[in-house]
């Protein structure tokens, strides 16, 4: 019993990498029964002309949730369960950067899904506006449905989650590599993932702007989506973070399949680093070719034909990665294993798709291709085919490494051959489906779509169905499966060196590379201390999502007008805050330490700078994004929507100017403190950091005092000029609020105990924080005030 | 030792504390006053919001104070729940009495008429009349794009005002719905506009 | 199998447009498509547990490869070539599109939003709205109507609009689609040349009536179209002088 309950909390408190990885797992394929179960129902309808078996609510519903969950808390999160798991371990990791981030970033993505499924059982229904939430159909005019709230926030927690990751697996690849590792040597599995997580930087902020004026629109009231014309800044916003999404989830599974053609034909993957630059290449090209989602809207021609050109060249990249792959295969000794067919399987789908792809980039072939099946069998093919069936084939290729046994290999040949004829009989129809509408619930008879949907659903069943042999199979073998050697494939990463499964720190010593080659150099004291450091278990990241969910939910349901909303919203405020509290102390007693020696690794180009500081510097590259989306639909507003005033004539110019002088010289404040900090000068840090909360606190209180001088000359948020800006305010302040309570925290650590741990690097960070918050001040005062 | 580095730093920090603190406080003061402070309404603003109901002009902040030769932003809102109109009057009870009598000699002529009739009739001589009469008056006085603004209830309107002679401008709404046969403005809805020089 | 055409270009002038660039970028789709699925199926074939290659692969060792820069050269340069002639034709045919009816009709393309009805000689400009859930489309002499009536044979610009969501007006046997956006005017054109009846639907999800926003283009022979266009014009003359 005992055993059990210990059990049971190393899986909530656990902050190590194959932990979290094992539970992004389940949790993963958890959204993918369901949102599988969306899509059959929904197949079900379309199987006949005219059906009645789903309303066209239902429908709706069942369409947006199927398109989230399935990109958003399956596609990526299954990608991420196995970068968790195997890149700290091709790095030659112990860990990743910031581990209890990493728990954080996962609980983060359960609570968003559980919020988002929780919308399900709202009165009055979920989202039903598709995944796109096209503007002005998701505000609540159009869409009252309270569970759209839910979905609005659920998805807000998952880009704080996907936020932390990013910044967090950035850090781990650029500092924890083995000594001697260079870039170039690492698997392609890990550059896809690091591609990855630099367009997760730069597009999920756009998301996160949108998403928080449509919050915005939605809680409080404001009209900025229903203004004149703002359905055009909904898709700026959206397709600049949507395309590069494809990608998000297509790299991960392509590079793995790249991976394991590799392996599988025992020959090293030919032109290697051209590959490597054909992703970089696309990974850049990818956030400039989202126009062609809005070639139909009526944008400016000149605009489109840019982003024509450039659809059609990030074609090339794709075309030389696929060429490229199967020349590599050539003279190769060549196992057809399941991983290898998943593998193959992949490649094949992913040329369809490509192709179909480069249809879709010319305007006048999209005059057929909009809104079309055509584009749903074309996406589907990128996003089930290309990247569901390579990490699929990844599940199979790393199931003995991650549970010690070998799973039954006819049945996962069988699994691949069904999955790939259903695949196929799902698709392929909906390419001559070109003239039928996407997300209609039903049609009428004489269109003659019928057949060929019927086929559709057909093919549907069987590749739905044909996933149980594979749940089947691994749920056997994980407990009756053959006991699996150390390195099974023959394969050279570093993840086929060590047990499988592998133990807690997965290398027992200090990993090095050495002429491409991983040795493990015995372990002297400073490393073995490390690990036995203690107590790795830590509630806090659970906790700290748990609040904002129990909050949100309470929020969403205020607005369905839920007896018990209030409670639920007073608890989840009481957990988080706790959980904070909980952190910080965790944090004084310095109970959690985990560091690699820096002088074990290679940290090229960033040799010198702390992890800590690496890790800010990413969050504000990406933290920038945020705000230029913000400022950017201002200026939208402001030039599109009509009858709105420049900010000259809304704000007092002289109070804007007093607050950034205010926001700038507390983050003089904020940097004297982190020189002093460095020189181990306590008197000046405190006073640095003090003097800065108090000018950051004056700072929000003028600016308070200008937004309440606003509101009273008559102003409210339905103007889309003034409810964005206050947006971009308001957000600008919880950053500013956020800060502050760590300001508040670093102060009180170094009264007390002074610079223990990297306590001077962390005021470094903050002093960095704070200088992009006065830049992102000074921004919001040109725009905002001036123009 | 009172001229020693250490002490000279410590002395420093305690003044740029002392400035700083003192600089955040006088920050948050300006901001209390220039938001809160009495004078304020007292001072030419840029913004003023109009809101009509029945039967008043009402404007926020009061009274309205404009410079010579600064643009002034209107942003008039109809809270009411008939039709309102704000229009520049040079002489309000000789206007104000022109209507309604015009009202009174139209409802003797045509005893046959409802009120509504009349009142519609009243608006369409009064567009037409009184729109050249006050572009005639406010010639050389102001800037503007009209100044005669009718607002149908919930309607809200965002209008600019430059004028170029200092002087007391009187605004009010002619309008007869539910005063009949007296204009609103006889019931006190106008206001005035102070224009000073700069 | 399917109730249309499936090359529709005998329909209108931008569905020969479509047609053409559809066929070249199938054309070239399938070309470069046989040949890599025929060495993707092939190459795992033809080498499939061959031993006869050396395992010179061992843990533990990044593969690295030399030598063949020529080799990879010419793949890249191959695909280039192929982006390439797609880049043209695609562009000619963007062009080729604003170019049609700006020489034969002497339109600016420029701001077609802004074309008034009577500007250019022979072309008929239609008012498309579009509602939750259903079109209303307005012609120039005040006739207001839910299907939609085109002549055979002549120009007809439409200017698109929504009244409440974002939808999308297609008549996609024509090839004519576009966005109908709250707020904002956009255009399409296109020349009708076979007399029929056409599904005209639409194409972005606008809540639960989306699947029934569907209704029918009617293309008339230029006579029979003139005495529709008149007489219904007639006919709203009669109710405006009655009322």
């Amino acid at each position: 019993m005992a055993h059990r309950i210990l059990q049971i909390k190393r899986w909530l408190f656990t902050t190590n990498h194959k932990d979290v990885g094992i539970l992004y797992l389940v949790t993963s394929l958890y959204f993918f029964i369901i949102a599988g179960t969306l899509a059959l129902l929904f197949r079900i309808q379309l199987s006949v002309p005219e059906n009645d078996f789903l309303s066209a609510a239902k429908f709706n519903q069942a369409v947006t949730n199927h398109g989230l969950l399935m990109v958003f808390w399956f596609l990526s999160p299954l990608a991420f369960a196995f970068a968790n798991y195997f890149v700290p371990i091709q790095l030659g990791a112990k860990d990743m950067a910031f581990p209890r981030l990493n728990a954080l970033s996962y609980w983060l993505l359960l609570f968003g899904g559980l919020l988002v499924l929780a919308g399900f059982f709202v009165p009055g229904g979920t989202a039903d506006f598709g995944w796109t939430a096209y503007a002005p159909l998701n505000t609540e005019t159009f869409t009252p449905n309270p569970g759209a709230n839910l979905t609005a926030f659920g998805l807000l927690m998952l880009i704080a989650s996907v936020t932390v990751g990013t910044v967090n697996f950035l850090v781990t690849i650029f500092q924890l590599r083995a000594k001697g590792y260079k870039f170039l040597g690492l698997p392609m599995f890990t550059w896809g993932i690091f591609f990855t997580v630099l367009m997760m930087l730069w597009a999920f902020p756009s998301l996160q702007a949108a998403l928080t004026l449509l919050a915005v629109d939605r809680i409080l009231g404001a009209t900025i989506f229903e203004a004149p014309k703002a359905g055009l800044i909904w898709d700026h916003l959206f397709w600049f973070f949507g395309h590069p999404e494809v990608y998000i989830v297509l790299f991960p599974g392509l590079a793995l399949a790249l991976d394991m053609i590799s392996v599988f034909s025992r020959r090293p993957l030919f032109g290697r680093k051209v590959m490597i630059g054909a992703l970089a290449a696309a990974a850049a090209l990818s956030f400039g070719v989202y126009a062609h989602h809005m070639f139909m809207t009526g944008i400016d021609l000149s605009y489109l034909k840019i982003h024509m050109l450039t659809t059609e060249l990030i074609s090339v990249p794709f075309g030389i990665i696929t060429i490229l792959a199967i020349i590599s295969m050539l003279g190769g000794a060549i196992r057809l294993t399941t991983p290898m067919l998943f593998a193959i399987g992949s490649i094949a789908v992913f040329i369809i798709g490509g192709f179909s792809g480069v249809f879709n980039s010319n305007p006048v072939l999209d005059i057929a291709n909009r809104g079309s099946y055509w584009v749903v069998a074309h996406f589907h093919y990128v996003m089930v085919g290309a990247a569901l069936f390579a990490l699929l084939g990844g599940l199979y290729y790393w199931f003995p490494k991650m549970t010690g046994r070998m799973y039954n290999e006819t049945l996962g040949k069988i699994h691949f051959i069904i999955s790939f004829i259903g695949f196929n009989l799902l698709y392929f129809p909906m390419f001559f489906l070109i003239d039928m509408p996407r997300r209609i619930f039903t049609y009428p008879e004489w269109t003659g779509w019928g057949p060929l949907n019927f086929m559709a659903t057909i093919g549907g069943f069987i590749f739905g169905l044909s996933h149980l042999i594979m749940f089947a199979n691994l749920l056997y073998s994980l407990r009756h499966g053959p006991l699996a050697d150390k390195n099974p494939w023959g394969a050279w990463s570093y993840e086929w060196m060590i047990d499988s499964p592998p133990s807690e720190f997965n290398f027992e010593g200090i990993p090095i590379v050495q002429g491409n080659r991983l040795t493990i150099a015995m372990a002297d004291g400073a490393v073995t201390s490390m690990e036995s450091h203690g107590n790795h278990l830590s509630p806090w990241p659970l906790l700290i999502s748990l609040g904002p969910f129990l909050f949100l939910l309470g929020l969403g349901l205020w607005i369905a007008e839920a007896v018990f909303s209030l409670p639920l919203m007073l608890v989840g405020a009481i957990v988080f805050l706790y959980a904070v509290y909980g952190w910080f102390r965790d944090d004084f007693h310095e109970r959690f330490k985990f560091e690699e020696p820096p002088e074990y690794k290679e940290r090229w180009p960033f040799t010198n700078i702390h992890r800590v500081k690496l890790g800010m510097y990413f969050f504000l590259l990406g933290d920038a994004v945020f705000f230029a989306g913000l400022l950017g639909t201002y200026v939208f507003m402001r030039l599109e929507a009509g009858n709105t005033l420049p900010g000259l004539i809304t704000h007092n110019i002289l109070l804007g100017l007093l607050a950034v002088l205010l926001m700038l010289w507390s983050s003089v404040f904020m940097y004297v403190a982190a020189r002093a900090a460095k020189l181990g000068n306590k008197t000046l840090a405190l006073a640095g950091i003090s003097l800065s909360i108090i000018l950051a606190l004056s700072y929000l209180v003028v600016t308070g005092f200008d937004w309440l001088a606003v509101f009273s000359a008559g102003f409210t948020l339905s103007d889309p000029a003034i409810a964005s800006s206050a947006t971009t305010a308001l957000s600008h302040a919880i950053h500013l609020i956020a800060g502050l309570a760590v300001a508040a925290y670093l102060a009180l650590k170094v009264w007390i105990r002074g610079f223990t741990g990297h306590v001077p690097e962390t005021i470094d960070s903050l002093s960095l924080y704070w200088a992009f918050l006065a830049v992102v001040s000074i921004a919001i005062f040109t725009i905002t005030y001036v123009f | 030792m009172p001229f020693s580095s250490e002490y000279l730093g410590s002395t420093l920090l305690v003044i740029v504390a002392l400035s700083v603190v003192f600089f955040a406080a006088a920050a948050v003061a300006l901001g209390y006053y220039l938001v809160f402070g009495e004078n304020l309404a007292g001072l030419p603003q840029n913004l003023y919001t109009l809101s009509l109901s029945e039967y008043v002009i009402e404007s926020s902040p009061e009274p309205i104070i404009v410079e010579v030769g600064k643009p002034v932003v209107f942003k008039i809102v109809n809270e009411g729940t008939v039709k309102h109109e704000v229009m520049f009057v040079p002489n309000l009870e000789m206007m104000a009495e022109m209507i309604s009598s015009m009202a009174m000699k139209l409802q003797r002529e045509n005893p046959d008429l409802s009120q509504e009739e009349i009142i519609e009739q009243i608006d369409k001589l009064h567009d037409t009349m009184m729109e050249e009469m006050i572009e005639e008056a406010m010639k050389g006085k102001a800037i503007g794009e009209e100044f005669m603004i009718e607002l149908e209830p919930g309607e809200s309107r965002v209008t600019t005002y430059t004028f170029l002679e200092p002087g007391i401008y009187v605004i009010a709404c002619l309008e007869l719905t539910g005063t009949f046969p007296e204009a609103h403005a006889q019931e006190g809805m106008f206001n005035q506009i102070i224009v000073v020089e700069g | 199998m399917f109730h249309y055409p499936f090359n529709p270009s005998e329909l209108s002038e931008t569905a020969k447009l479509w047609w053409d660039l559809f066929g070249f970028y199938l054309a070239v789709a399938l070309i470069l498509g046989a040949v890599i699925y025929a060495s993707l199926v092939l190459i795992p074939v033809l080498y499939s547990r061959s031993r006869k290659s050396v395992d010179e692969i061992k843990p533990g060792v990044v593969p690295g490869d030399r030598g063949k820069t020529l080799y990879l050269a010419m793949i890249v340069l191959l695909i280039i070539a192929a982006f390439m002639s797609i880049f043209v034709e695609s562009y000619i045919s963007v062009n080729k599109l604003a170019s049609l009816i700006e020489d034969e009709y002497g339109v600016n393309v420029d701001n077609l939003e802004q074309l008034q009805p009577g500007e250019v000689d022979g072309a008929l400009i239609i008012e498309v709205r579009a509602f939750q859930w259903g079109w209303t489309f307005i012609y120039p002499n005040g006739v207001e109507s839910d299907v939609l009536y085109l002549p055979e044979d002549r120009l007809v610009i439409f200017k698109v609009t929504s009244d409440d969501v974002f939808h999308a007006f297609a008549i996609p046997d024509l090839r004519v689609k576009i966005d109908a956006i709250p707020g904002q005017v956009n255009t399409s054109w296109t020349i009708p040349e076979k007399p029929g009846t056409y599904r005209i639907q639409c194409y972005e999800l606008c809540g639960v009536g989306h699947a029934e926003m569907i209704t029918k283009a009617v293309v008339l022979p230029q006579d029979l179209f003139d005495f529709w266009y008149k007489s219904m014009g007639e006919e709203l003359k009669g109710l405006e002088g009655k009322g």
